[in-house]
């Protein structure tokens, strides 16, 4: 099992952005991780040339650790 | 654990009080909803909960209102403030949102929200989520069991305001009041709420009064991270492990098909990864689950095996992880349906969630319960009054059994906690006659401790019609019992047309697809219905049960000495 330590240190580079839907658009945006809908503020990860939408850092750490490996 | 700097280390006691403050506020606002507001699911059954949060959009303080509500409150109060922007919100200002598009749990359940200015600068938000008891769409008492999709379902709103700087934003409220089939009541109804928003403002402002501005805010965040420390010692409790449990809902009133949610739940040390991937998909019918409302049934899971004594707030939120796939019965894709989802499958989940944790903690978890409200809707002219009412119905089940305790009787769904509605005021307000309001002998299951009792209530129509709607489940499932225990009994729908000499199904009476989830069957003057919750399961071997308990059992009438006969020579 990991550490709290080891569980941080996994979390992947990446930055915020505020999605530009304009707002009579009704366009969803899941989190690539959890699956939560993602109001306005993604936490986007480029990586492998794919940019993958989380809704937090923490979602994007989950699924480098967890999710990935059991998709 | 998140690292900023502190103002100040504020010692126990003031945080304690300090919560405790928090919370009251909580509980005065619902005491003002309750003496308000107009229609008997709110001042009655009490389906409402009333949060604060701070400007970040985490839960600061709540009361002992509805777990679902509670869990989701945060995702649909995150969303308000993401959407809107917080330099949008005014003093005076009222934002309504039903939206389970945009983080809301289910179309009837409506959040009024409202910024806490002091000394110009917002300080807080309120908010009271409750369940509206007629929102308009295909079906009287807007909870369409046939629906297949969203817009079926009533009149939905995004975040938006219906008071700007305490004045009426007048077109918002003549388009919701033109779409709810009972005016009258939403507008009572809807000031309730807001009047219950204005409560917490003003406490809120005595408390900062009190306390100033930068030790209130302190004390806040200090709480969030005590109530994250204290889950996270918690799990740290539970042994590190996989854990698997699984649960359908039987049909989804649209096709004859069981819907099941797959859990893979992981205990790592002090976090817990609730993996619902492997879910079924989404169904036709209004059974699906948004995310928020797997996201709180597996919170009120957890929360039910580790300490009553952590502060409530979104700080015990953090080490619990929930995740989904978008599209599958635990997270409903736009434009599904989903008014049961909150309602029905929000137990069963959390009641997977505990089966999961039994494997772990078996002597903190409880059998499963009875899952289902029954949930039973009508509406019509009221003959003596000559006005369309219409009414939410639901009834409480068995609860399951604990390595400790019997499971309760009759009590409202785990993801409720609400309350009945009295026979005395249910037909003040309602054309029917109660003929039987009972508790069902047999109906939990056996066990060294007894899942808990459902309920049985007939009732037989006054008016000259009455358009009824239903959405139950566990009527061919059991609630399972634990270790030994035997499960609940299951749920049952009857109808008697008048004149007609036995009790039958809504399908075999009225042709409807599904006996237990359909819309808008009238019934006449004199037809007579039977609504049968089910109870919860037995936990541990019935042969360790207690004798004098059975004795009591049999005193009592909540077992009968032929079933208990039949399960002795079971036994045998």
């Amino acid at each position: 099992m990991q550490t709290k330590t080891s569980k941080a240190k996994q979390r992947l580079s990446g930055y915020w952005r505020e999605n530009q839907i304009p707002w009579h658009e009704q366009t969803l945006t899941y989190c690539n991780s959890c699956g939560v809908l993602i109001p306005k503020k993604q936490w986007i990860v480029d990586k492998d040339g794919q940019e993958r939408v989380f809704c937090a850092e923490v979602c994007a750490a989950l699924y480098q650790r967890y999710r990935r490996k059991s998709k | 654990m998140r690292k900023k700097a502190r103002p100040c280390q504020i010692d126990m006691v003031t945080l304690t009080v300090i919560n405790n403050a928090l919370v009251n506020i909580c509980r005065e606002m619902g005491t003002a909803m309750m003496r308000t507001s107009y229609s008997p699911i709110f001042n009655e059954a009490l389906d409402f909960s009333c949060v604060i949060f701070n400007p970040r959009g985490e839960m600061i303080g709540q009361a002992e209102f509805c777990p679902t509500m509670l869990g989701s409150a945060q995702y649909a109060v995150k969303w308000t403030i993401e959407e809107l922007g917080l330099d949008s919100f005014e003093p005076g200002d009222v934002i309504i949102h039903n939206d389970p598009y945009r983080g809301q749990c289910h179309m009837p359940e409506h959040m009024v929200l409202k910024p806490v200015f002091y000394e110009n600068q917002l300080r807080f938000f309120v908010a009271n989520i409750a369940h509206v008891g007629e929102i308009g769409g295909m079906a009287p008492g807007s909870f369409a069991a046939d629906a297949t999709e969203v817009y079926q379902e009533g009149l939905r709103l995004p975040p938006i305001k219906i008071m700007s700087r305490g004045e009426y934003v007048k077109d918002v409220w003549k388009i919701i009041l033109s779409n709810h089939r009972t005016p009258k009541s939403s507008w009572g109804d809807l000031h309730a709420m807001i009047g219950s928003l204005s409560i917490a403002d003003n406490r809120l402002s005595k408390l900062l009064d009190r306390y100033g501005t930068k030790f209130l805010k302190a004390a806040s965040d200090q709480l969030l991270d005590y109530s994250e420390r204290w889950m996270r010692a918690e799990i740290r409790e539970i042994p590190n492990g996989a854990y698997e449990a699984s649960d359908c809902m039987e049909d989804d009133g649209i096709t004859d098909q069981p819907v099941w949610m797959r859990l893979k739940l992981i205990v790592e040390d002090d976090e817990i990864i609730a993996d619902w991937t492997a879910s079924d998909p989404q169904a036709r019918g209004p059974i699906n689950a948004t995310y928020v409302v797997t996201a709180a049934a597996t919170y009120s899971a957890v929360l039910h095996v580790t300490s009553n004594e952590i502060p409530r707030n979104s700080g015990c939120y953090r080490p619990i992880r929930v995740l989904t796939e978008p599209g599958t019965i635990v997270n409903v894709r736009h434009p599904g349906p989903s008014v049961g989802g909150n309602t029905e499958t929000h137990p069963h989940i959390q009641n997977v969630v505990v089966a999961a944790l039994s494997q772990a903690v078996p002597e903190r978890a409880a059998a499963a319960e009875g899952a289902t409200a029954c949930n039973f809707l009508f509406g019509g002219t009221h003959p003596e009054t000559g006005e369309y009412y219409t009414n939410y119905h639901f009834e409480g089940c068995g609860w399951g059994a604990t390595a400790a305790h019997d499971g309760n009787s009759v009590m409202c769904p785990v993801n409720g906690n609400c309350r009945n509605t009295p026979v005395e005021v249910f037909e003040t307000k309602y054309p029917f006659l109660t003929l039987e309001y009972s508790m069902r002998q047999n109906s939990g299951g056996i066990g060294m401790h007894r899942g808990g009792l459902g309920s049985a209530r007939k009732l037989r129509v006054l008016a000259p019609e009455i358009t009824v709607s239903a959405l139950l489940d566990r009527t061919r499932t059991h609630a399972w019992g634990l270790f030994g225990g035997s499960d609940g009994a299951s749920a049952r729908l009857l109808v008697k047309k008048k004149g007609d000499v036995q009790f039958r199904t809504f399908s075999e009476a009225f042709g409807v697809p599904c006996a237990t989830k359909f819309t808008r069957v009238v019934l006449k003057k004199g037809d007579e219905v039977i609504i049968e919750s089910p109870g919860g399961g037995g936990y541990g071997p019935p042969e360790k049960r207690l004798s004098g308990e059975t004795e009591e059992d049999l005193r009592q009438g909540y077992i009968s000495l032929p079933a208990l006969r039949a399960d002795d020579a079971n036994k045998d």
